[in-house]
């Protein structure tokens, strides 16, 4: 999912890479948090206008992980 | 070329249903701003509108008419009956068919539409009111104010998101200033507070949870509002031949786009958009007083607009009174742009400036004056109004004050 948002011919994404380099902005970082929410079925809060904290691919994986591992605590 | 002035205002805001109530709000910085209420809306979490929740549509328009109307169609028609009153101009049977309506807006009957498709898709009812296209067209706005004001000549819908009625106003300042009308009745009305538009918008992030704060450090984004404003301008000859009361005159109108991207402003469209109005209206950067922003609250649009007013005005920047009305009403989108020119005239007439309110201290980004918290008696000759949409469609206008 991340990969379709990257500039075209990045290459491989690696969990060091941060969204800036791989040219994801800020309307991407969005779109990328809707199509997370939807996959996991998880509520990621942010707002656009606030810094978005997640700056790599690893930030981003490891809120995703995390909060699909909070929803389990609570199923 | 003949010269364009504004003999007639009128508003439907958050803070008043007529333009007193309107500006002694903005003046007072009296925010209209509250928790939303909106039908079937329980899963949203929006925590904060520009709602009109005491328009009582049944004082404006008897059952059969109300029937016709959208609401967004029920604010322009109630702003444009206000602003031809006041202008005070007789239609004649040779008159009404050289006036316009020009009404912009940014999504038209919102309410209309998605009451339907909840009927159709959440319901399963199997048919719709046979009025819900009439209803929902961009352009009935414009339609039901030529019908209710009796308006034949020239009448269209403009759409530029954010910037419609900016735009309107300034395509109805150029039949007026070319001739091809003796008036128009111009400006922009919303109405979008539904579900499934603020489902669009919260899915944006941009909205701010706790109060709108153009250009103030810790802003957190821009808050939807609705309403309606419609200005009457004439032809300053018409004007002056029927002893009219003349409020201010519009002397120029710029307009730009990014090509650049969606959402992101650009102050490089911005800027060009004010400078060709300023350029269109014959003033000099030190000419303006005040600038009335469209300072949306939102990280992005203030930072850039603040940039823009740089590049346009250079030095002359820091001498700007420049202030942010969404601050008490929100953002009414492709209202916005009319509700704030209203604002501007009366800047002028009052000599006061409103102030941005919520202001908390100074965003190193955002460095000029904001009439931050409260109004400033200040006279205001020369001034300009900001729209700039997404879509990166940017539109200014300039006015100044009258004086013969």
């Amino acid at each position: 999912m991340i990969a379709d948002k990257a500039n075209p011919g990045h290459g491989e994404v690696r969990m060091t890479d941060s969204l800036t380099e791989l040219g994801i902005d800020s309307l991407e970082v969005v779109e990328l948090t809707f199509l997370l929410e939807e996959k996991f079925d998880v509520e990621i809060p942010f707002n656009a206008n606030s810094d978005i904290e997640a700056k790599t691919v690893a930030d981003l994986v490891s809120a995703v992980e995390g909060l699909v591992a909070a929803k389990a605590a609570r199923a | 070329m003949n010269r364009v002035v504004v003999t007639g205002l009128g508003a439907v805001s958050p803070v008043g249903q007529s333009v007193k109530d309107y500006w002694s709000a903005l003046v007072a910085g009296r925010s209209g701003l509250q928790p939303p209420q909106i039908e079937r809306g329980e899963t949203l979490t929006t925590k904060l509108v520009g709602q009109i929740r005491d328009f009582d549509a049944a004082a404006h328009f008897d059952s059969k008419q109300i029937g016709l109307l959208d609401r967004v169609s029920q604010f322009a028609v109630v702003a444009a009956r206000e602003a031809l009153a006041q202008s005070g101009l007789t239609l004649t049977d040779e008159l009404s068919e050289n006036v316009a309506a020009i009404i912009g807006s940014g999504s038209g009957g919102q309410g209309t539409m998605d009451d339907g498709f909840h009927r159709l898709y959440a319901e399963g009812a199997t048919r719709l009111h046979p009025l819900s296209i009439p209803r929902m067209m961009m352009s009935a706005a414009a339609s039901q104010v030529s019908l209710h004001c009796n308006l034949k000549g020239p009448s269209y819908a403009v759409a530029s998101a954010c910037a419609s009625a900016t735009h309107a106003i300034g395509q109805a300042f150029h039949l007026v200033r070319s001739g091809t009308v003796t008036a128009a009745l111009c400006g922009g009305t919303e109405s979008s507070i539904s579900f499934g538009a603020m489902k669009g918008w919260e899915a944006m992030r941009i909205m701010a949870p706790d109060a709108c704060r153009p250009f103030s450090r810790d802003r957190k984004g821009m808050v939807i509002a609705e309403g309606a404003a419609v200005l009457v301008l004439e032809n300053l000859d018409h004007a002056r031949k029927r002893g009219a009361d003349i409020l201010a005159e519009v002397i120029g109108f710029g307009m730009s786009a990014d090509a650049k991207d969606l959402t992101a402003p650009d102050p490089n469209g911005m800027a060009r958009a004010i400078t060709m109005a300023m350029k269109d209206a014959s003033l000099a950067p030190g000419d303006v007083d005040y600038v009335n922003a469209h300072g949306t609250g939102t990280v992005a649009n203030d930072e850039s607009e603040t940039q823009a007013l740089h590049k346009s005005f250079g030095d002359a920047a820091r001498k700007l009174a420049i202030s942010s009305t969404k601050s008490v009403v929100g953002h009414s989108l492709g209202a916005a742009g009319a509700l704030e020119l209203v604002a501007v005239v009366m800047a002028m007439r009052d000599a006061v400036v409103p102030p941005t309110i919520n202001y908390l201290g100074p965003d190193p980004a955002c460095d000029l004056d904001y009439v931050p918290n409260e109004a400033r008696s200040m006279p205001v000759n020369a001034a300009l109004s900001n729209s700039f949409a997404f879509g990166g469609l940017n539109a200014v206008l300039a006015a100044r004050s009258f004086k013969g």
